[in-house]
């Protein structure tokens, strides 16, 4: 091949990949970015569309899914097959929507969900605070711990990724009020590590302690991650369940109804 | 993975060592003098994203009559493009099996491509894993792998006496492509990648 021909190949190599790249992010500075232009305050907008359908009636039900990080395929499939039962009211995911903290991570993982016809609240993981992580959920989704009541069950939503934050998680204080303010016969707590699983000794025996006299007390279930596969106990009086990872198709489907709710652990592929 | 970490990095600072010392940078195909430190680079680069900052400027060495090229780059980014300053540094190694002369002053490297280790030194970024986690708990989070593929054409400012040239280099992590491979049907090819653009002058 003569050189005219690799100088062509070359600039045409070129053209068609700045032709290829133009009008999608073409250039990308930092893989460290810790602040989305796409998305924002996702947890409050979906609670208010949450809210909207609050009408009271019963039963009804609420899908968890959780660690759906890097399975945006196998994520993708689950709310397909949630879409196609048309019977939830929304989708909770119990942390670890990114593997590393990366906003494109982030981005990804939104872009899946957005695809359920249902709303979906995130609670952080302890992935998801890696890396400017936590400043991403924050813009994101909005506060680490949150709380509401839909259709007389309270939902408390917890960060207890203790040893990504640092001092001042888990906070005991903003989950002792909120504990203090439930009314409802039925409470979930949903936070990414199940804070009485004293396994891989992320809590201190006082914190494990002070969990397990807080919870029997109020809640009647408890919803988590981490671990990819799927853990149930019931423990005073409380079912805990680790959902296991959307990578391997797991979901947990809660029904509630007036003073009780069933669960069904699924795995769906 | 601190253990290979390690490794990698003194298999670098090993490979760059020994081709410092084994082979004379060289441009053009002229010998420099030999009374420059073996440690003083053969240019100066300037590059704009390809994850490698917003504002980039590098010291060049050249290996292998200039078709090993590695490059020690600082990296910027503001707060205003990425939300949070910070700072990134690349070591950068291309290699450019064929070059073109034409007319008497121009050349071309049609293809190129390498690979970088990008690193963002943080408070909220680790490259060992803190003790408070079990081993292999996680990976490091300030350092990635950028895998390059460009073109580049050089010339010879007569007036200046220097060898100029640009580059225009298609990037992506490797955690990105990783990612890409596994979830094909749900991930755009497009959003992995990212374009960089440079300016390199040979001292």
């Amino acid at each position: 091949m003569g050189r005219g021909w690799v100088v062509l190949f070359a600039l045409s190599l070129l053209l068609l990949l700045v032709a290829g790249l133009t009008g999608c992010d073409s250039f990308v500075f930092t893989p460290f970015g810790s602040e989305s232009d796409k998305y924002d305050d996702l947890n409050a907008k979906n609670l208010s569309k949450i809210m909207s359908m609050d009408d009271g009636s019963i039963p009804f039900k609420v899908a968890f899914v959780a660690d759906t990080h890097t399975y945006y395929e196998e994520t993708e499939k689950i709310i397909k097959i949630l879409n196609n039962r048309d019977d939830m009211d929304f989708i909770m995911i119990v942390g670890d929507i990114t593997n590393q903290g990366l906003l494109q991570e982030y981005e990804w993982s939104v872009e899946v969900f957005r695809k359920s016809r249902y709303p979906f609240l995130v609670v952080i993981g302890n992935h998801d605070a890696l890396t400017f992580g936590q400043d991403i959920f924050h813009t994101m989704f909005g506060s680490y711990n949150f709380k509401f009541r839909y259709k007389s069950v309270e939902f408390v939503c917890f960060n207890d990724n203790k040893w990504e934050f640092g001092a001042g998680v888990p906070d005991f204080r903003w989950l002792e009020d909120a504990v203090s303010e439930i009314i409802s016969p039925l409470s979930v707590l949903a936070c990414h590590i199940d804070p009485c699983d004293g396994a891989e000794g992320i809590f201190t025996p006082a914190e494990v302690e002070r969990f397990e006299s807080m919870i029997p007390s109020v809640f009647s279930l408890t919803v988590h991650g981490h671990w990819h596969g799927p853990r149930a106990l019931v423990q005073g009086g409380v079912a805990r369940h680790v959902v296991g990872s959307a990578g391997f198709g797991h979901c947990l489907i809660v029904t509630f109804y007036a003073d009780y709710f069933e669960v069904e652990q699924c795995k769906f592929f | 993975m601190q253990i290979f970490l390690r490794l990698i990095v003194r298999r670098h600072l090993c490979t760059i060592a020994i081709v410092l010392a084994a082979t004379s940078q060289s441009f053009g195909g002229t010998a420099r003098d030999e009374a420059i430190p073996w440690y003083a680079p053969s240019g100066i680069m300037f590059q704009t994203a390809g994850f490698m900052g917003f504002v980039c400027v590098g010291a060049e060495y050249l290996f292998l009559r200039d078709r090993l090229v590695s490059d020690v780059v600082y990296g910027f980014v503001p707060e205003g493009v990425a939300g949070k300053n910070h700072h990134i540094i690349t070591l950068k190694s291309s290699l450019r099996p064929v070059r073109i002369d034409f007319s008497d002053t121009g050349h071309l490297f049609p293809f190129y491509f390498g690979v970088s280790m990008i690193y963002c030194p943080h408070k909220d970024t680790f490259l060992f894993l803190p003790d408070k986690y079990p081993d292999h708990y996680y990976k490091p989070t300030a350092l990635h792998a950028v895998l390059n593929l460009g073109i580049e054409l050089g010339w010879f400012n007569a007036q200046h006496r220097r060898y100029n040239s640009f580059y225009v280099e298609v990037c992506t992590l490797y955690i990105y492509l990783k990612t890409y491979a596994k979830n094909r049907s749900v991930i755009d090819f497009s959003d992995i990648l990212s374009l960089a653009l440079g300016y390199k002058i040979m001292i």
